[in-house]
Formats: structure tokens, sequence, C-alpha cells
């Protein structure tokens, strides 16, 4: 079809044979008239202009509504988004976003819900352990086991096992299992402590070490290990009642029963 | 006043570029404004396309709901009254459905009055008869032809108008216009009437 045709499609209804054309004049008179009746009908013209005025009083009162509602979700959703960018914004300064995000995601199925830990997460390994520096890509080496035996010990620590062949604990603490926080400078720290600790062997300079990183990350997600080894350095150095400060909390059992044992043992065999 | 004359606004330009701003700050008493500008023309049109009273009422009222949004789009490339026209041919669809729907339970129960006797009324029974099938054949045709048609040959608008209206080109218009005529003929053809 062409726009010709349909222009001579368009004069042809100005043909009055045309039965298209009647019965279009026919229902347009219906609608007008039907107007036109109603309100000749009612008898007035202020009667007539009544649907009109239903409609506008309908049409102002659903936009009311809408600014009502408009208004009632932003009372709400307002201080629910403060409250969350607040909560998250503490999350993320005290170390806690990553355990946060790992639980929600897997509250809702985003990530598989594990029943092991993940693999980042040194405190939770169950295997042997090494004794190497750690890499910045894996985790760090946790911490220290025990007093080494071999080494010439300043204290009378009992050395329950040997180094690398030392399993972790049975329950690892509820830190243990949480979900490592990235926090690359505090690794960073760690990892130059446990160089100094295990590496070097360098007491001082490790303890100096691990104050430096619990300094930085005070709740960093290698604190317990940390203040562990922290305690072995202090051991190493012959400060024996600070040493036994320091692996009391672990006897007590603030880390659970993480070194819980050993401390024990050590603190036991310094007393003596 | 023809109904379909220019904007009754009797401010200047500069009247009506307030009255959209303030429709796009979402404004009430402008709603309203516009509410007494437009709605004359709107509410004609909704009764020519749907051919119900409750029907076209409730268009009526969603056209002016939906306008503080709607004006979001509105760029000055046509007439305020055209755009809000055009909205009602845009939210017809359901309106549409329901009044065809009412008609046909309608005429199911019979509700349609006697034909009189006289040779007037025997005619009015006839143009309303008529009047009718073409209700009926326009309840078949699909949304966008239906508004090609009610806009060009009841409202009487030109091609051009209605494609500023509708929001497409010209030759759109005139093509859905020319099936729409072609599916009626048929219709009322097909009904007895010649």
């Amino acid at each position: 079809m062409t726009l010709e045709d349909t222009r001579d499609e368009q004069g042809s209804n100005e043909d009055a044979s045309d039965i298209l054309a009647r019965a279009t004049r026919e229902l347009k008179s219906q609608c007008d008239g039907r107007e036109r009746g109603e309100r000749e009908g009612r008898g007035s013209l202020e009667s007539a202009r009544s649907d009109s005025a239903a409609t506008r009083a309908r049409v102002m009162m659903s936009l009311r509504q809408r600014e009502q509602r408009r208004t009632a979700t932003i009372y709400v959703l307002v201080p629910a988004a403060a409250v969350l960018a607040a909560s998250t914004a503490w999350a993320a300064a005290s170390g806690r976003l990553p355990t946060v995000m790992k639980t929600l995601g897997e509250k809702f199925g985003f990530v598989e819900s594990p029943s092991s830990p993940l693999p980042a997460a040194p405190a939770a390994q169950t295997g042997p352990r090494s004794g190497g520096p750690a890499t910045s890509q894996g985790a760090p080496d946790d911490s220290e086991p025990s007093a080494p035996a071999t080494e010439p010990a300043p204290a009378p620590e009992p050395a329950p096992a040997a180094e690398p062949a030392r399993p972790a604990p049975r329950h690892p603490s509820p830190r243990a299992t949480a979900a490592p926080p990235f926090d690359d400078q505090g690794d960073k720290l760690y990892e130059a402590a446990h160089r100094a600790h295990f590496g070097e062997r360098n007491w001082a300079e490790a303890l100096a070490a691990w104050d430096r990183y619990l300094a930085a990350s005070p709740n960093g997600r290698f604190v317990p290990e940390a203040r562990y080894n922290r305690a072995i350095a202090l051991l190493r150095l012959d400060r024996r009642a600070e040493a036994v400060r320091e692996l009391t909390p672990f006897a007590d059992g603030k880390y659970g029963d993480y070194r819980q044992e050993e401390a024990r043992s050590l603190i036991e065999a310094l007393r003596k | 006043m023809n109904r379909f004359s220019p904007l009754p606004i009797t401010g200047p330009v500069v009247a009506k570029d307030e009255l959209v701003a303030a429709l796009q700050r979402g404004e009430r008493d402008a709603v309203a404004r516009a509410y007494e500008l437009f709605s004359e023309r709107v509410r004609t049109f909704a009764r020519r396309l749907l051919h119900d009273e409750a029907a076209a009422e409730d268009l009526v009222h969603e056209v002016f709901v939906t306008l503080p949004s709607a004006i979001r789009s509105f760029r000055g490339e046509s007439a305020l009254s055209t755009f809000v026209v055009g909205i009602a041919v845009r939210h017809a669809r359901h309106h549409v459905r329901a009044a065809a729907r009412r008609r046909t339970a309608m005429e199911r129960l019979a509700l349609a009055p006697a034909p009189e006797s006289s040779p007037d009324a025997e005619d009015r029974a006839y143009g309303e008869q008529l009047a009718r099938a073409l209700a009926r054949g326009m309840d078949r045709l699909p949304d966008e032809q239906r508004a090609a048609f009610v806009l060009c040959e009841m409202d009487e608008r030109t091609s051009a108008e209605a494609a500023a209206i509708i929001g497409v080109p010209e030759g759109t218009v005139r093509t859905r216009l020319f099936h729409a005529k072609r599916k009626l003929r048929d219709v009322l053809e097909r009904e007895g009437f010649r």
C-alpha cells in the first residue's frame, strides 16, 4: 500500500454514501450526545459538571495518597540506609565487614556455607602446620606452636611436640573460624613479625614486630596467633612474668581452646 | 468554542512553561490547573475511544494522576494538550479491554432499549444499530489502529496531529488508519450494513 492509497482512503471518508462514514457519525453523535443528554437530564450546568468534578477530586486524592506513600517510604528507607551505611563503615573499620558479608552470603545462598574454613584463614587449618615464613598470597603461618624444645630455652618451658608436626586445635577458636578480613597492612606486619620470629629467630625484633602488628590491627584476623607468639618471644627473652601475663588469657580460654593446653603447660612450668 | 480549538491559555507563553515546570516538580496545584485546561479534551477523546462513560472517567483520572511523572519526558516539541492526549492514548489499553467486556456483557443481557415504531424512530434505531456495530468492530481492532481511527475520523484531526499525539511518523498513522477502516468496513458489511 502506498501513501497515496491511504490518502485516497481518507478522502473516501467524505463520501456520504460510505457506510463507515455514516457509522462513524452515528457513533460520534452518540458519544457526544450521550454526554449532552446526561447534562440536560440533570437540569443544570452545575450538576452536568459533577462527573468532571468527581474525577478531579479522585485525581487530587490519588496524588495526595501517592505523596503520602512516597513520604512514608522516605521516612523508612532513609534511616534504614543511614543505619546500613553506618554499620557497614563500622564493620569495615573494625575489620568485621568480610565476616558480615560472608554471613549474609551464606544466609542468602550467594556463597556456599563452608563446613571447612576458608583456605586463607590460617588459624582454621586442620592439618600440620608449616613453620616457614608466610607469603603475601597465602595466609601467613599463624603462630609458633610452642616454645621449641631444640632451642636453648631460657626458661624451663615444656615442649609438647615438634614445631612443624604440631596439629591444629581440635576446635579452633571463634576468631580462627571467622572469615579473614582483608587487611593488607596488617598482613604485611604479620609477615614481617613471622619472619623475624621463625626465620631469623631474632626474639627482640620479633617481639617488637608482634607489637607493631597488634597496634596496627587490634582486631585483625591473626591477633590470637600474634599474642601467643608474642608470649613465646617474651619467654625467649626471659621476661617470664610478662610471658605468663600474655599466656594467661589463652590458658583461661579467652580464645576458646586455641593454644589453651600449651599455655597452661607453659605457665605451670614457668611457675615451678 | 470548538472542542479542539487551541489551548485556552490566556497568559503569556511563559505561563505554559511555568505550568510544565511546576508539573515536573510534582506540584499538585499544577495538576489541578492542567485538569482545568485539558480534562474536557481528554474526556471527549476517551468517550469516543471507549464508548463508555465510566471507563472514560477512569482514563481521565489515570491521565492526570500519571501526568507529573509523564511530564518529565515532555520536551516542548508539541503542544501540552497534544502531550496530554498522548498520555491518554498510551494508557487506554486496559480501559479499552474493560469497556469492551462491559459492552459485550450488556449486549448479552439485552439491555438495549426496544426499537420504536415511527419512521423517525426507525431511522434513529438504524443509526444506533450502526453505531453499535461500529463500536463492536472497533473493539476488535488493535489498540494502535483504534487510536488512529478515533483521532483521525472521530476527533477529525489531521494525520500530522495524530502522529504528534501517538508519537509515531505520520505515514504510520495513515497506514494504521487505512487498515482500521478496511477492517471496520468488513465488519459492517458482514453485519448486513451496506
